[in-house]
This record gives C-alpha cells, sequence and structure tokens, in this order.
C-alpha cells in the first residue's frame, strides 16, 4: 500500500480539494486510531530509535515526542528496563514476527507500569524489516488484581490444605464443592477434587447423613447459622466419630444463599476421655453406694446385736433382782443382819446394771432413729425438767438458774434428752456442794448459739475431757457419784446426729460448764 | 392339776419369769389356778385341749400373759390363733415381755392383743405390775356374758 506511506493525513482530511470524498483515507484512520488511543504506540527503526511516539506513550511514559524521537532506549527508558526491551526488539526484528509479552517498567516518574505489549516487525518496500512498531497496554490493575487473587488463594489454599479441621462448602443440593485436605483424608480420597458432586451420603452412613442433611436444608432454608453442635459421625465400618460443628449459609455476591459451608472440629478424644470419666464416676458412686450398704449393714448387725443384747441381760438381772426380794421378803427374818445386807448389795447390783443397759438400748435406738426437727424453745424443756428432777434434789441445797434459752430446731424428745442428761451430770456433781448452784443458759460461741448447763460441783481435770463423751466412760468411781456413764455418750450422739457440738469447761473442785450446739437443721433430710 | 381348767395361762419361756410371776399372783392373793407352758405349741395344745392336753376341761382361761419372744411359735402367732378361733376370740391377751421397742408394740395391738406390758427388772416394780395386771383383768374387769370364760368364772 503505497499510500499508506503518505504522512500527512490530517491535512489530506481536511483538504478542501476533496470535498466529494466520504471515505476517509487509510492513513488517516491510522492516525485516528494512534492519536485517540490511550495505549502506548510507537515505531523504531533497525537502530531502535524512534520514529513515532503517540500521546498515549507521551502520557504513559511521561515523556515528550521530542524528547523520544530519534533516541532509542538507552536514553528513553531506566537501563536495566532498556536492556530488556531491546532484546525483545531484536527477537522481533530478527525473526521478523509479531509477538506479545507482558512486561513491568520503570517509568520516568519512579512509578512502576505492567505493560501487555505487542510487537511486529515493520517492512520497507522490498520486504526488508526496516524497524518494528509496538503497542503497549496498561493492565498494572489487572496485574495488582490478579496478584490480590493469587495472595488469596494462597492463603485459601494454606488453610484448606494443613488445617487439622474439617472444612467444607456445598451447593443448594449439599454436594461438596470444595473441601478441606483434612477431610478428603477422612474420606479415604487422595485427592481434594475427588469429594466434588459427592454428598455426606456417599461417604457417612445415613445415622450421621441424614441429620446433618436435614440441617443443611434447614439452614438454606432459614439463613440461620448453627453453631459448635456437637455430632456423631457414623461410618460404614462401623466406627464412630465426634465433631463440633458450626455451619453457615454460602451466599453469592448478590446476598442470596446458593449453599452452605462449615467446619467441624474432631472431639472425639475429649468425648472418649468424658466417656470415661462418666463411667469412672459411675464405678465411684457404684462403689460408694455398695460401701454405704455394707456399712449400714454392719451398723444394722451392731445394732440389732446391741438389741438382743440388752434385752437377753434383762431376763437374768430380772430373776437376780426378782428372787433376792423373795429371799429378803420370805426369809428375812430368819437371816441375820450381815446376809440382809448381801442382799441389798446384790440389789443395786441389778439397778446399775439394769440402767446400763437401758443406756445401750437408747444408744442403739438413736442410730436407727430419724430426725424429726421442729421448733423447740428449750426453756420450757429445762423448766419442765427441772421440776421433774425436783424430788431428787435436796429442798433449799439447790438453786436453779434459768437464762436466756432461744428457740431452736431440733427433735424434741432428743433435746429433751440432752438437757435430761446435763441436768441430772450436774445434780449428781454438785450432791455434796453445799449450797449447789445450777445455772442454765446460752453463748455465742464461734458464730453459733450455744446452750450450756454449768454447775458448781467437784469438776474435774481438762486433761481427761475427752473420754467423757465415749460410752460407759466416767472420771469418777461409782463409790463416789452413781450413774450408768451413759449420759454424756447419748448426748454426744444425739448432738452430732444434729450437726451440733459439745464440750465441756472445768476445773477441779470448781465446777463444770458443758456447752452444746444443734447444728442450723438445714442438712438433715425429712 | 391337768384335769382342771387354769383361770391364768402363763407362757413364758424363761422359767425365773414364770416363777415370779406366779408368786406375785399368789403373794397378792389373785389367782391360785395358774397353769404354765413354756412354749407358744403348748399354749394352743392347752387353750385347745390337744396333744399332751387332750381331754381336759375345755373351759378357756380367764386371762393368758403371753410372751412374745417364744420359740417355735412366736407370741404374736399364738395371740392370731387365739383370735382366729370363735372359742377363744374374746379371751383377754395380756403381751407381757422384755421387749420396750415401739417396733414390738404395735403388731401386738394390730393382731388384737388386749394389753402390752413390759416386764420391769426391778423387783418391786415386777410386783407390782404383775399384780396390777391381775387386779384389773381379774377382779375389776367384766368379761362379756356368751364368754365361755365368763360362765366358768361366774
Amino acid at each position: 500500500m503505497p499510500r499508506s506511506r503518505k504522512r500527512t493525513p490530517a491535512t489530506a482530511a481536511a483538504s478542501p480539494r476533496r470535498p466529494a470524498r466520504k471515505a476517509p483515507r487509510q492513513s488517516e484512520l491510522l492516525e485516528a486510531v494512534v492519536n485517540g488511543t490511550t495505549d502506548a504506540v510507537y515505531v523504531k527503526d533497525v537502530e531502535g530509535r524512534y520514529l513515532l511516539f503517540n500521546s498515549g506513550a507521551s502520557r504513559l511514559f511521561g515523556k515528550h515526542a521530542d524528547e523520544v524521537l530519534g533516541r532509542d532506549d538507552t536514553e528513553v527508558l531506566q537501563p536495566e528496563d532498556a536492556g530488556v526491551v531491546m532484546a525483545d526488539d531484536r527477537r522481533v526484528m530478527e525473526s521478523g514476527r509479531t509477538m506479545t509479552c507482558e512486561r513491568c517498567l520503570t517509568m520516568a516518574g519512579g512509578a512502576k507500569i505492567w505493560f501487555l505489549i505487542t510487537k511486529g516487525p515493520v517492512f520497507d518496500g522490498r520486504g526488508k524489516v526496516a524497524g518494528l512498531f509496538g503497542i503497549s497496554h496498561d493492565i498494572t490493575a489487572r496485574k495488582q488484581m490478579e496478584e490480590k487473587l493469587r495472595k488469596e488463594q494462597t492463603l485459601v489454599r494454606a488453610l484448606m490444605d494443613n488445617i487439622p479441621d474439617q472444612i467444607y462448602f456445598k451447593d443448594a443440593d449439599s454436594r461438596f464443592v470444595l473441601i478441606s485436605r483434612t477431610q478428603a483424608t477422612r474420606f479415604g480420597l487422595r485427592h481434594v477434587g475427588e469429594a466434588v458432586g459427592k454428598t455426606d451420603f456417599d461417604f457417612f452412613t445415613e445415622a450421621h447423613a441424614r441429620p446433618a442433611f436435614e440441617t443443611e436444608q434447614e439452614i438454606l432454608r432459614t439463613g440461620l447459622p448453627v453453631v459448635d453442635i456437637e455430632e456423631r459421625e457414623t461410618w460404614p465400618d462401623g466406627s464412630e466419630t465426634w465433631v463440633s460443628t458450626s455451619k453457615m449459609p454460602l451466599r453469592d455476591e448478590d446476598g442470596s444463599i446458593v449453599g452452605t459451608f462449615g467446619i467441624s472440629h474432631d472431639i472425639t478424644e475429649r468425648k472418649r476421655a468424658e466417656e470415661q470419666i462418666r463411667s469412672l464416676n459411675a464405678g465411684l458412686e457404684r462403689r460408694v453406694r455398695e460401701r454405704t450398704a455394707a456399712l449400714e449393714a454392719a451398723n444394722r448387725e451392731i445394732e440389732a446385736f446391741s438389741y438382743s443384747v440388752s434385752h437377753d441381760l434383762r431376763a437374768p438381772l430380772r430373776a437376780i433382782d426378782g428372787f433376792s426380794k423373795a429371799l429378803r421378803d420370805d426369809y428375812g427374818a430368819a437371816l441375820p443382819p450381815e446376809a440382809r445386807h448381801y442382799i441389798d448389795m446384790v440389789r443395786s447390783g441389778t439397778k446399775a446394771m439394769d440402767s446400763l443397759v437401758n443406756g445401750l438400748l437408747a444408744l442403739s435406738r438413736l442410730g436407727r432413729q430419724a430426725l424429726l426437727r421442729q421448733d423447740v424453745a428449750p426453756a420450757d424443756l429445762v423448766r419442765g425438767l427441772v421440776e421433774e428432777l425436783a424430788p431428787e434434789r435436796r429442798p433449799g441445797q439447790v438453786e436453779f438458774v434459768i437464762g436466756d434459752l432461744p428457740t431452736c430446731r431440733a427433735d424434741p424428745t432428743l433435746l429433751r434428752q440432752v438437757f435430761a442428761n446435763l441436768l441430772e451430770n450436774a445434780l449428781k456433781f454438785t450432791s455434796k456442794a453445799e449450797r449447789a448452784r445450777i445455772e442454765v443458759g446460752s453463748a455465742e460461741r464461734e458464730g453459733e448459739t450455744a446452750y450450756f448447763v454449768r454447775d458448781n460441783g467437784v469438776g474435774f481435770d481438762m486433761r481427761y475431757s475427752g473420754k467423757l463423751f465415749g460410752a460407759f466412760e466416767r472420771l469418777h468411781s461409782a463409790h463416789e457419784y452413781e450413774g450408768a456413764g451413759i449420759g454424756l455418750a447419748l448426748s454426744y450422739r444425739i448432738v452430732t446426729h444434729h450437726g451440733g457440738r459439745i464440750w465441756v469447761e472445768a476445773e477441779p473442785g470448781r465446777g463444770a460448764t458443758f456447752f452444746f450446739t444443734i447444728g442450723s437443721g438445714t442438712s438433715d433430710v425429712r | 392339776m391337768s384335769a382342771e381348767a387354769a383361770e391364768v395361762l402363763i407362757v413364758e419361756d424363761s422359767p425365773s419369769d414364770a416363777e415370779l410371776t406366779v408368786r406375785a399372783l399368789r403373794r397378792f392373793n389373785l389367782s391360785s389356778r395358774v397353769r404354765v407352758v413354756e412354749s407358744g405349741a403348748d399354749a394352743l395344745d392347752y387353750v385347745f385341749a390337744r396333744g399332751a392336753y387332750a381331754g381336759r376341761d375345755q373351759r378357756p382361761p380367764r386371762l393368758v400373759l403371753l410372751d412374745l419372744k417364744l420359740r417355735k411359735v412366736s407370741g404374736l402367732e399364738v395371740l392370731g390363733q387365739l383370735r382366729a378361733a370363735p372359742e377363744t376370740r374374746l379371751v383377754p391377751v395380756v403381751m407381757f415381755t422384755s421387749s420396750r421397742e415401739q417396733g414390738d408394740v404395735e403388731p401386738c395391738w394390730l393382731a388384737g392383743a388386749n394389753s402390752y406390758v413390759a416386764k420391769p427388772v426391778n423387783a418391786d416394780a415386777f410386783e407390782e405390775t404383775v399384780a396390777a395386771i391381775g387386779h384389773y383383768w381379774l377382779v375389776l374387769n367384766r368379761q362379756p356374758p356368751d364368754s365361755p370364760a365368763a360362765e366358768a368364772g361366774g
């Protein structure tokens, strides 16, 4: 096309001599393209010197055509870029073929621009390579986007390939779109891609696949996620695993739900540990029950033993006392005074023994009785007891002082028994005092109300107070003070049965004070 | 003595308790016609005039003092059989036992005992108790006219 070599398209288009021509000339069209495009368009001769440098090139390279025309790239581009570009140019001219490549070049201002470059040879009239043309299209934005996507993909891949959890994306029919490598491994797949299009029904038994499917369909309907639900996965080989799962709706760009995705964390070990703890606990509870039952059986045996012993002991006692009395009644007159005294001694022995047996029975009965707590006014109990004990006290020689006795929740019969034992004790140990004084009252001890019974009797050495509350322990010889020695043991059992404590403060010759608390009453079972 | 109908039947496996009971009744002139049997089985044989007591005067006693803990046939069983038979269902039965356990008292009342009295260990109290029982049931108490015992006593 010889006309194409004419380089005055603008003047030609404006020529008044050819107003009738409707179609513009080819060179005019080319000029319009070259000047109109935002791409860089340029032509170089065989030496690499610029022959054409359009406005797009000026804008992109930041240089005027004047600065460029007649010069080569060593003067136009950065030195390292120039080497690359000139090598490209040589390849084009040597091969005589058009090529396309992507190059990143540093512009005059320092900005780096990615170009999609198409270069081809320019021939002279004889078909010989006379230079080359180039079109460079700025693809920096696309490149950046690609880079960003690539980076994101790397992150997603890293996540999907390495996380030990199962991650999965599914379509609206619960078919896998993408799964993590861990999940592929659990499915027995060599490649994650093998799962695509399959569903849970292909990998699990119905027992897990069905509810999982229904959960996902529910999410698709409602758009509501499920978070941290525990799922039992049942596998075709009969094994079971447990996962903690969160599933969410998967939305497209418009926000419509197109599927689901989720993450499942294996908690099989934890579940097994929990199961183990549960079975251990159950075993422990069973052992506690067994031991308790054994203990209760042993207790019942002891109680049955003391019950029957007490009963069996009564019959011979009755015989001893009965025939001693018969002897005295029927033949007393014929006996010397000493013999009658011996009979009296036998009878007083049986009396003491009877009292012991009764105490033992009361103690065994206490173990078998349920506590019946109710509101009790100890003041009434104590006044009643003082009345009852009147015959035992020497008139005018015992002074009773009843102080403040707040009400409490206790078994009234048993509480009465404690006060009775302590009052009898106090009477016993003041029997030799010239003026006996017995005081019943209450005091605060460690945040609790403690009742006390105080006497001014013989008292005792506190070193032996620990022995006081055991059955049949006595600190005084029977000669000095009569008594079964079981009253305090009984009181101790009653008080501890209520959840309270009992203790004593005393000094030899200076009286004794017995304290006890009765517990809050919150722990008893009714 | 086996031919004569007893006024008081003492069912007691402890010979000493039996003797003390008999002694107390005699001492207060409450009854001299007393029969002591040592087991529940003997008690039933006596009351229903069978076994060793076949052919005895069939009038039932006016009072039975019945111990609770007996060998073979227990006091409670004896009581049940007395109450089941038409001729003995109204005979006064006083349970006279060592046990003071509440758990022993109730079944006796449910089975139709007329009284439940614990045997005191103290000899004075024992004598007084036996005397009180004898005085009440043999002197103060009136039995229904259709009772064979009432006819016998009257």
